[in-house]
């Protein structure tokens, strides 16, 4: 019995249908020479660390702005803290004159549009995975 | 006629906009604080008043892909103007990355010293406490014209450096008339998200004693020596902002040399302990010490301990409010020589915000 709960449960939550419906850190990109991200690397990318991309696209990072629905799930799995906390670190940051700001959106729509139109940009969402085109999605490595 | 002038109107228009579409895309901000402060120096008639504080425009432009510019203009209190109030420049540099984290910076910018100087610059909502270390009224050089090479984020230690060469202590902002450049050179460490750990150092040969613009130190009245002096500064700091604790440690060794009077050995110590309570409530503590040795000649001399007892409350990342009860040691004052020692305490408020 065990056994057959184990499996259901393992299909279940394995099915990739399920995994496009549920709403989780979604990353995209464009020229950015990425296919496959860890949470790691996506942290420090998104917190400012790089500057240029290896092909030499400068790195402009897209985030959703506070009123946006991504906010909240982006700042936590990102920043890892509240959305005023990430805006905290990029005030802080874009002060000390160490990065350039980053493009804040209203939408994943609109952070679609930006980085198919701005090569070098990534947007972090948080949002169903089917609602992100796959060709500009940057796989999330857990 | 009107036809034609209303099509040369939308072709304008849209010439317009073209142009608008290429301009670099620059943010601008503001901050400003104001302060309320009940002190004790008069035990029997303690003074309370209103303070107007600094008013900053924050402008930053990406010129380019590799170029851009950050410049900061400040409005302040001044007696001495006709209208009370004098704009400055406080930094406007033009950064070129030219290497993914390299970067160098021509432009007046804020040495990279300590950590304070490097981050908080003139936006007080940025500030942890109300005040900025006593150091920085005295021996701290808080700015520079020059040429910068700034590195960040290098390896897995988020290793970065500064290294400076720019207008010395006693400069202007147009003119030095000191032969030898200011050095700085800094470098830090950040092993973990919030946390920064930094060393530096700093050396001006005046052939002339001077203050100029850029130290904001405070002038030995009438006393001024004018002679040639060796400046040295070596600092190290200490800071982790993090979830729930917030600590902010940093201190100077200051020596200056002169033929006559030899090596002045001067200290300053900063820390600033916080506990964070869910994002918004953050009560602290302070202490705030500086010693100035009695033969140095660029500096007045003085000893001065202040302790710190407060309480931030953090309405959003652009808008907080500050108290702290302050008490003031101090064994000689910075504008009596080595006069009789006065202690007393104050109350301060500062509403800061960022816009």
């Amino acid at each position: 019995m065990q056994f057959l709960i184990s499996l259901f449960l393992y299909l279940f939550l394995s099915n990739p249908l399920l995994a496009q419906t549920e709403e989780r850190l979604v990353i995209i990109g464009n020229k950015t020479g990425l296919t496959e991200l860890t949470l790691k690397d996506a942290r420090d990318i998104f917190k400012g660390k790089m500057t240029f991309w290896k092909n030499q696209e400068e790195v402009i990072i897209v985030l959703p702005s506070p009123k946006s629905d991504d906010a909240s799930g982006v700042a936590r799995e990102i920043f890892q803290t509240s959305v005023t906390g990430m805006q905290k670190h990029w005030l802080a940051l874009v002060f000390q004159g160490r990065a350039n700001p980053p493009v804040f959106v209203q939408s994943t729509l609109e952070a679609i549009n930006y980085v198919n139109k701005n090569p070098g940009a990534i947007a972090a969402l948080y949002c169903k995975s089917s609602d992100v085109p796959a060709s500009i999605t940057i796989k999330l490595k857990y | 006629m009107n036809f034609k002038f209303f099509n040369c109107f939308i072709i304008c228009i849209l010439c317009s906009a073209k142009l608008w579409a290429q301009l670099p895309k620059t943010e601008f901000k503001g901050f400003g604080h104001i302060e309320y402060s009940l002190d004790f120096v008069n035990p029997q008639k303690p003074d309370s008043y209103f303070i107007l504080g600094e008013h900053d425009l924050f402008v930053q432009s990406k010129i380019t892909k590799r170029f851009s510019y950050l410049g900061e203009f400040v409005i302040r209190y001044n007696g001495a103007s006709a209208t009370k109030f004098l704009p400055s420049i406080e930094r406007t540099l033009v950064k070129y990355a030219y290497l993914n984290n390299h970067s160098v910076i021509f432009g007046k910018i804020h040495t990279p010293l300590n950590y304070w100087n490097d981050s908080y610059h003139h936006g007080r909502v940025f500030f942890p406490v109300i005040s900025r270390p006593i150091a920085f009224s005295h021996f701290v050089p808080l700015h520079t014209i020059g040429v910068q090479a700034q590195g960040q984020n290098i390896g897995k230690w988020n290793f970065g450096y500064d290294v400076v060469i720019g207008n010395g202590i006693a400069s202007t902002d147009i003119f030095d008339s000191n032969s030898s450049p200011g050095l700085a050179a800094a470098i830090h460490i950040k092993p973990i998200d919030g946390m920064r750990i930094g060393v530096s150092h700093y050396f001006n040969r005046m052939d002339q004693n001077g203050y100029g613009s850029h130290s904001g130190h405070v002038i030995p009245a009438g006393t001024a020596y004018r002679g040639p002096l060796d400046f040295y500064l070596n600092s190290l700091s200490f800071a982790y902002f993090g979830k729930n604790f917030e600590i902010l440690s940093e201190s100077s060794r200051n020596l200056t040399r002169t033929d006559s009077l030899g090596f002045a050995n001067n200290f300053s110590t900063f820390l600033y302990l916080g506990y964070v309570i869910k994002e918004k409530h953050v009560p602290m503590v302070m202490v705030d010490y500086i010693n100035i040795s009695k033969n140095d000649l660029h500096s007045m001399p003085m000893e001065l301990l202040k302790l710190g007892l407060g309480y931030r409350y953090e309405f959003s990342h652009l808008l907080n409010v500050k108290g702290m009860v302050e008490y003031y040691f101090q064994h000689s004052h910075a504008h009596h020589g080595s006069g009789p020692q006065q202690n007393y305490f104050a109350i301060e408020m500062q509403l800061a915000y960022g816009f």
